[in-house]
């Protein structure tokens, strides 16, 4: 042994988020996350729309003004697939939490469900109901 | 500064915090009330659409609706309490910063339920 | 003392991977595969680095671990890497192969697309090449005290449990302690110095539900926490990394219930 005392070098961490293959369900817990922010976010456009009917005729005017334009309607519409695809998510996450569909293929298909099912509900729900 | 402690003494930390459980199971308590309350609350949404403001008002001084929209506010400022409580706890680790964000989360989320459930009473109550 | 952002979010230069040497191909073969290894040796003074190797598939084993041994043997003899039985059942070999983790003693090179990249379980601290630091989670394993406690004198023979208990074990006691879930887990990226784990939860569990073990409530106990615990958000990476096909996010599950079952 040589007797150099050399210091130390900072201990590398084995690469993680670079070098790990995007599992679905993976994906589908980072797309929770970020639903539940946007809602967390959203709640102030629920409240603003309550506040907007309480106080009159005149804010509510102001909030479907902002709320029909272009960008107010993207918000909207991200909001309803937010909601959704966070609902389902929630109960993939229940079905989890009661231990069931654990195996594969069944974790996938909850996957696969959540996305899906958030798709098409919330177009379905803007065609149907969003006065063209 | 170098961190002479043994792996024993870090893996250990402060030990058990003896909790965690309550904010979990409040949260998929809030998550399956949800669910309901959420239908509803889109319905409610749903049928306001394209309404003009007598109407809208109307809907919402109905006692049925008031009722979901209150307990749909209390149910999602709980859940999303907690929700976001975890995202910091999760990223945040410089201690003051996690500390303010804390708070700042309790606050945002106690003012979203007090201001939304004054604006659905004062509806109610003046017709 | 914790730094602002977690290390691991990517801002620790000393963790970044350069590019490394290029290693020739073998003259006279046929059919060749490409590895991509990670390397780091602490006394070269340098950073990580990935090195490239080409290896005649016709000579070599079916298993990725045979490529590596066949590397240390034919091409790089410093090649640092962690292997003992070579079946799947000791845990050593562990490690982040083609953007899962797996053990590559049971890990077909024919099973991988292109170019086999190969690092370190990750977010482990790197001792040399794929060989990491496991102190701080056989730390934490240390914790959940894997053994039979109880308060009862052990009998002359042997402690009784009907077969319908015994199999409550299965999916659980099959464990090698492999970490290559707890590598995969984001959680234990983020709060791995809090965050027990997959493989150490799992782990818990099977004492847990050990009919002959009188310590389940201290277990239950020692594990209630925010961070310990409550880390898991069930993103399921243990489940499917899991190169034995356990479910350490069903154990975690089973976990949380009972306690929230102790409650009411
Ligand atoms: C039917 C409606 C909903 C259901 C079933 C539901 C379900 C859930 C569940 C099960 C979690 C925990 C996820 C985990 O453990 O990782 C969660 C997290 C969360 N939820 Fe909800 N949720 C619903 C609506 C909402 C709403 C309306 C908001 C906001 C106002 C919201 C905000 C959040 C936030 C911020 C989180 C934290 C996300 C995370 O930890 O990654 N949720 N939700
Ligand atoms: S649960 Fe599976 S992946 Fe995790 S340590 Fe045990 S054998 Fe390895
Ligand atoms: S060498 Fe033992 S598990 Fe691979």
């Amino acid at each position: 042994m040589t007797g150099t005392a050399a210091p130390t070098p900072r201990i590398p961490i084995a690469p993680h988020m670079q070098v790990y293959r995007p599992t679905l369900t993976m994906v589908m817990s980072i797309m929770h996350r970020l639903t539940g922010t946007a809602l967390y976010a959203g709640t102030v456009v629920f409240v603003w729309w309550l506040v907007a009917v309480a106080a009159g005729r005149v804010a509510y005017e102001t909030f479907l003004d902002v709320f029909g334009s272009v960008p107010g309607l993207v918000v909207l519409f991200g909001l309803t697939w937010a909601v959704l695809h966070h609902a389902l998510g929630g109960i993939r996450h229940l079905i989890w939490d009661v231990g069931r569909a654990h195996t594969y293929p069944w974790r996938e298909y909850l996957a696969r469900a959540n996305l899906i099912g958030s798709l098409t509900l919330s177009a379905t729900l803007w065609v149907v109901f969003y006065p063209w | 500064m170098e961190d002479f402690r043994t792996p024993t003494a870090r893996a250990r930390g402060l030990g058990a915090a003896r909790g965690g459980t309550r904010d979990f199971w409040y949260q998929r308590v809030t998550s399956a009330l949800g669910v309901l309350l959420i239908t509803g609350a889109i319905i409610v949404v749903i049928d306001s659409i394209g309404a003009d403001y007598d109407d809208v008002r109307a809907l919402l001084s109905n006692p049925v609706v008031v009722a979901l929209l209150l307990l749909a506010l209390l149910n999602f400022c709980i859940h999303m309490r907690i929700g976001m409580q975890v995202i910091i706890e999760d990223y945040v680790h410089q201690p003051m910063a996690k500390v303010l964000l804390l708070i700042v989360n309790a606050g945002f989320s106690t003012v979203i339920g007090v201001v939304g459930a004054v604006a659905i009473i004062k509806i109610a109550f003046s017709g | 003392m914790r730094a602002f952002l977690p290390l691991n979010f990517g801002t620790d230069t000393a963790s970044w991977v350069a590019k490394g040497k290029i290693w020739n191909t073998p003259a006279g073969a046929k059919a060749t595969r490409v590895f991509e290894i990670y390397r780091y040796d602490s006394e070269s003074g340098r950073g990580p680095r990935l090195d490239v190797y080409h290896i005649d598939r016709g000579s070599c084993g079916p298993m990725v671990l045979d490529a590596l041994i066949k590397i240390k043997n034919e091409i790089d003899p410093t090649l640092t890497f962690r292997r003992s039985c070579r079946e799947g059942v000791c845990g050593s070999c562990s490690m982040s192969i083609g953007g899962r983790n797996w053990l590559a003693c049971t890990q077909r090179i024919d099973d991988i697309e292109g170019s086999i990249r190969i690092f370190p379980l990750n977010h482990f601290p790197v001792k040399k090449d794929l060989v990491v630091d496991q102190r701080h989670v056989l730390a934490q394993h240390q914790i959940i005290q894997p053994w039979l406690k109880t308060a009862k004198p052990a009998p002359e023979g042997e402690w009784l449990q009907s077969p319908e208990d015994r199999v409550k074990l299965d999916g659980y006691y099959e464990c090698i302690l492999c970490f290559s879930c707890t590598g995969g887990c984001p959680s234990y990226w983020w709060n791995g110095d809090r965050y027990l784990g997959p493989a150490v939860l799992l782990q818990a569990y099977r004492w847990i539900v050990d009919s002959r073990d009188e310590a389940t409530g201290q277990r239950l106990d020692t594990l209630e926490d925010p961070f310990r615990l409550y880390r898991c958000h069930t993103i399921m990476n243990c489940t499917k990394t899991c190169p034995k096909g356990l479910e350490p996010a069903k154990a975690i599950a089973r976990i949380k219930a009972m306690l929230v079952a102790r409650q009411h």
